[in-house]
C-alpha cells in the first residue's frame, strides 16, 4: 500500500519522476528504489575514481571476470584461461551484445583495453593494467593478453572497473556525454540520470544471465544516514546502502526489514603528512598511534560493526590477512614517554582533518581525547566531502582521514597507498623496502609466498607508521524484507541477483 | 512625533511589575547563572569522553544522560550557555556599535554619504539572513569567531536603519540646531548629542536580536559551520543528536529546550523593555 501511494504520487508529479502515468500499479513490484550515500561522479568506468560509483557500477557494466561474494574469480563476459604466468586467453560468451545492440566481440574488448591504457584517456585503469604488454585478437570471440611480467592480481583487476566492457561505438558517438549516458553490457541500461536526484536504470533484455527480475531500478542519493533509513522505513525506497552502525540493532529488530552485514574489504585509516612537521618524524607518528585505542573506536564509533585494524589488509581477504600483526596501542603514558625520549616539546599541536559526516567527527573526537592525553594538542578541522580529495592530494593536512573501500586483492589495498609513486600515497611516504616488496608481490604468483611478502610489507608499514589504521568496517546495508538480494563485501550492488522474495 | 526617547527612572521599575517580563528575566538569569558558574555546577568537563558510559539515559550521576561519546549532557548544556551568551553578546555588541555609527553618520551627513551607506546596508539586508550567514562562514571557514562575525554582519543593517531614522529625528530638534549654531563640530554633535539620544531603541532592538543571534548560531553549528567539536554548544549538540534520535531522543531534547527557553527569555524581556521604554506607550 505504501509503495502504491508513492507511485501514485510520482505519477501525479507527471514526467518529473520519469514514472509517467503509464506506470501502472502492476508495475509497482517491478521497480526497486535504492538510497545510496552519494551520486556517482561519472558513469564511465575509464574515469571512475571514487567510492561513490561502487554501488551502481556493476549494474550497468559487466566485467570480463565475475567474483563471488567470497571473492572467487568466475567467468563473467568471458571464460579465462592462463596459458602461462604471463599469457591469458579470454573467450567471450556467444551472442553477447552491448545495450546499444552492437556485439561484444574480440574487437570491442581490444578497443576497451586500448582506451583504458591510452594516456590520453587519463584513466586510473592504466596503472591497474600496468603490466599488460599486448592485447591480440586471436579469434572472433577470443583475445590473448600478454603481460610483461607475472601479475598476480590480474583476474581480480579484470573483475573490477578495468574489466568492464563499454560499447566502443557509443564511446565514439557520445563523446564526453558517455560519462552520463554510459552504454555497457551489464544487467541494466541507463534510462536517465538527473544529477543529485536520481539515476534510472531499466532491465536489459539481452543480458547474458537473462533479464533481471526488477524491471526498473532507481538510485536516489541521500547523504544523511538517518534520512536514508527513514526513507526505507517509510517505504519510499526498498534498499539502502550505508546503514549507520548505531542503528543496525534497531533495523535487525524490525521484522519488516532485513539487515545484511559482512566484513568489508576496505579499511578506515588516517594518513600522516610525513612531509611536514610534526609528523615528518617517525617517532612522533608512532607516539601518536601509540596513544590511540582502536578498540574504543570500534566500540564508540562503530558500535561493534567493525574490527580493529593495525594494517591495510582486512580479515576478509583471509589468505593474506595477518592475525598476528600488532602495534603498540592504547598507551598514552608510553606515547608521552616516547615523545620525551625523542626530544619533542609537548604539547605538540596537530590538526585532524575529517569530512563533516557524523561518524568521522565522532572518530576525530575520540582521537583527539586520546592523543591529548599523550601530550598532543589536537584541533579538529571539518571539511565537506568533495574537498577531501583535494586536501589529500595537496597534502594540506597534518593527519587526514583516508578511508579505502578496498579491493578483493591485497595489492589493491597496498600498492596505491604505500609505493612512493602510488596515487594514494597521501602521506608522501618513501620506503624502498616496501616499494620492493609490493612490486615483488605483484609478480609472485604463489599465494603463500605472496602472503609472506605482504606480511613483511605490513610490518615495515607498522614501523614507519605513514598511516594510522583504526578499523576494518563491516558493510552494513538494509532492505525491505520483501526484497531478496545478494550482498558483497565491498558494498557493490549486483542487482541481477535481486528479486522480489 | 518629535519626542526624544529619554529614560525616566520610573519606566525601568515598571518592568518588574509585568509578569511576562518577570518570566523573561528569570529565564535569562538562569542562562547567565549557568554560563558563569558552569564549572562549579558540575563535576564533569564538557569535552572529556567516557567510553565506559556512552548513551546512558538519565541517571542519578548524569541527570540528563550521556551522549554518544559518554559526555555528560547536563554539563554540555551548562557550558553551551556560555557559548550562546558569548555569541549573543559579542555579535549584538558589534552590530549595534557598527550599526549605530554607520546609521548616525548616514543620517547626519545626508547626501551621497547617506546614499552609499544605506544602499550598502540594503544590499546586506536583501539577502535572506541565514543564507548570508552561511555564505560568510563557508567562505571564512567554520569557527566560533567567524560565526559571531557572520551574525554581526547579518544584523548590521537593522541597527543602521534604526540609528539613521532616529538620527534624522534628533538632528531636526532645536537643541541640535543650537549646538550647530554655537559652532560645535560634527563629531562632537554626533557623539555627545545624537548617539545618547538614539540609544534606547537600539538597546531594545539589541535584546530582541540577541535571541535571534542564539538561534542563528544554532543553525550554523547544526550545519557544522559554527563552533567546532568538541566545543559544547547547543547547536552542535543538536547536530550530534540526529544520528541517535531514535535511540536516545533526550540527546536532542535537552539542548533543544535550552535554546527554546533562553530565546523565549530574551524575547519576553525585549518585548517588555520595548513596552516600558517606548515613550509612545504612555
Amino acid at each position: 500500500m505504501k509503495r502504491r501511494s508513492f507511485l501514485a504520487a510520482g505519477a501525479a508529479l507527471g514526467g518529473l519522476s520519469g514514472l509517467g502515468l503509464r506506470a501502472s500499479y502492476a508495475a509497482a513490484t517491478d521497480t526497486l528504489d535504492i538510497a545510496v550515500i552519494s551520486d556517482p561522479v561519472t558513469l564511465d568506468p575509464a574515469l571512475m575514481a571514487s567510492f561513490f560509483e561502487v554501488a551502481v557500477q556493476y549494474n550497468i557494466f559487466e566485467p570480463l571476470v565475475h567474483v563471488t561474494p567470497k571473492l572467487e574469480a568466475q567467468p563473467g563476459l568471458a571464460q579465462f584461461k592462463s596459458v602461462d604466468e604471463t599469457t591469458y586467453v579470454m573467450t567471450l560468451r556467444d551472442g553477447l551484445t552491448f545495450h546499444d545492440g552492437t556485439p561484444v566481440d574480440a574487437k570491442a574488448v581490444k578497443a576497451n583495453f586500448t582506451r583504458y591504457m591510452d594516456p590520453k584517456t587519463g584513466s586510473p585503469r592504466a596503472s591497474e593494467l600496468g603490466p599488460v604488454k599486448s592485447v591480440d585478437i586471436t579469434g572472433e570471440k577470443e583475445v590473448t593478453i600478454k603481460l610483461s611480467a607475472p601479475y598476480a592480481p590480474f583476474l581480480q583487476v579484470l573483475s573490477n572497473r578495468a574489466g568492464m566492457m563499454v560499447s566502443p561505438a557509443a564511446v565514439e558517438k557520445l563523446g564526453a556525454d558517455f560519462a552520463t549516458q554510459a552504454v555497457g553490457a551489464g544487467p541494466y541500461k541507463v534510462v536517465s540520470w538527473t544529477k543529485n536526484s536520481e539515476l534510472v536504470l531499466e532491465a536489459f533484455d539481452g543480458y547474458w544471465r537473462g533479464a533481471p527480475a526488477f524491471k526498473r531500478v532507481v538510485f536516489h542519493p541521500i547523504p544523511d544516514e538517518t534520512v536514508r533509513l527513514n526513507n526505507l522505513r517509510s517505504g519510499t525506497v526498498q534498499l539502502i546502502d550505508g546503514v549507520a552502525p548505531q542503528l543496525a540493532k534497531q533495523v535487525q529488530g524490525d521484522s519488516k526489514l532485513t539487515l545484511k552485514k559482512m566484513a568489508g574489504l576496505g579499511f578506515n585509516a588516517f594518513s600522516f603528512n610525513t612531509t611536514a612537521a610534526p609528523f615528518d618524524k617517525p617517532e612522533v607518528r608512532r607516539a601518536f598511534s601509540m596513544a590511540i585505542d582502536p578498540e574504543t573506536i570500534v566500540k564508540a564509533a562503530y558500535f561493534g560493526s567493525a574490527s580493529p585494524a593495525f594494517g591495510p589488509i582486512p580479515p576478509s581477504i583471509g589468505w593474506a590477512f595477518d592475525a598476528a600483526l600488532k602495534a603498540p596501542r592504547n598507551d598514552p603514558a608510553g606515547a608521552k614517554a616516547a615523545l620525551k625520549k625523542a626530544g619533542i616539546t609537548t604539547p605538540v599541536p596537530v590538526e585532524i582533518t575529517v569530512t563533516n559526516s557524523p561518524i568521522y567527527v565522532r572518530i576525530a573526537q575520540i582521537l583527539q581525547a586520546q592523543a591529548n592525553a599523550a601530550g598532543f594538542q589536537v584541533k579538529i578541522n571539518q571539511i565537506d566531502a568533495t574537498s577531501l580529495i583535494t586536501v589529500l592530494r595537496k597534502r594540506t593536512f597534518d593527519l587526514c582521514m583516508s578511508p579505502w573501500s578496498g579491493r578483493s586483492d591485497p595489492d589493491g589495498n597496498m600498492y596505491n597507498y604505500f609505493t612512493t609513486d602510488g596515487p594514494n600515497n597521501f602521506a608522501g611516504w618513501k620506503n624502498d623496502t616496501v616499494d620492493g616488496l609490493l612490486k615483488k608481490a605483484r609478480t609472485e604468483t604463489d599465494q603463500s609466498a605472496r602472503a609472506k611478502l605482504y606480511d613483511q610489507a605490513q610490518k615495515e608499514i607498522v614501523d614507519g607508521a605513514p598511516m594510522l589504521f583504526v578499523a576494518f568496517p563491516e558493510t552494513l546495508q538494509a532492505s525491505e524484507a520483501s526484497v531478496d538480494w545478494m550482498q558483497y563485501p565491498d558494498g557493490a550492488l549486483r542487482l541481477q541477483f535481486a528479486k522480489p522474495a | 512625533m518629535s519626542t526624544v526617547a529619554v529614560n525616566p527612572p520610573g519606566r525601568l521599575r515598571r518592568l518588574g511589575r509585568r509578569p511576562r517580563a518577570l518570566v523573561g528575566f528569570v529565564l535569562v538569569a538562569i542562562a547567565v547563572f549557568a554560563a558563569i558558574f558552569a564549572p562549579w555546577l558540575t563535576p564533569y568537563t564538557p569535552v572529556q569522553p567516557d567510553f565506559g558510559a556512552m548513551l546512558s539515559g538519565p541517571t542519578l550521576a548524569h541527570p540528563f544522560g550521556t551522549d554518544d561519546l559518554g559526555r555528560d549532557v547536563l554539563t554540555r548544556v551548562l557550558y553551551g550557555a556560555r557559548v550562546s551568551l558569548l555569541i549573543g553578546t559579542v555579535s549584538v555588541a558589534v552590530s549595534l556599535i557598527g550599526g549605530a555609527l554607520l546609521g548616525s553618520v548616514a543620517g547626519y551627513a545626508g547626501g551621497w554619504v547617506d546614499g552609499a551607506i544605506m544602499r550598502a546596508m540594503d544590499i546586506v539586508f536583501a539577502f535572506p539572513s541565514i543564507l548570508l550567514a552561511l555564505g560568510i562562514t563557508a567562505v571564512l571557514g567554520p569557527s566560533l569567531g567567524n560565526a559571531i562575525l557572520a551574525i554581526a554582519v547579518v544584523n548590521l543593517p537593522v541597527f543602521a536603519r534604526i540609528a539613521r531614522a532616529q538620527t534624522l529625528v534628533v538632528i531636526s530638534l532645536d537643541f541640535v540646531e543650537a549646538k550647530r549654531a554655537l559652532g560645535f563640530g560634527a563629531v562632537h554633535i554626533l557623539t555627545r548629542t545624537v548617539l545618547p539620544n538614539i540609544a534606547t531603541p537600539l538597546v531594545v532592538q539589541g535584546s530582541l536580536l540577541f535571541a535571534a543571534a542564539i538561534i542563528t548560531e544554532s543553525y550554523l553549528s547544526f550545519l557544522g559551520l559554527g563552533a567546532q567539536p568538541p566545543t559544547a554548544t547547543w547547536g552542535t549538540m543538536l547536530h550530534d543528536a540526529i544520528g541517535f534520535l531514535s535511540l536516545a531522543p533526550s540527546l536532542a531534547w535537552f539542548p533543544g529546550m535550552a535554546i527554546f527557553l533562553t530565546v523565549m527569555g530574551f524575547n519576553l524581556l525585549g518585548d517588555a523593555m520595548r513596552d516600558a521604554l517606548d515613550p509612545r506607550s504612555d
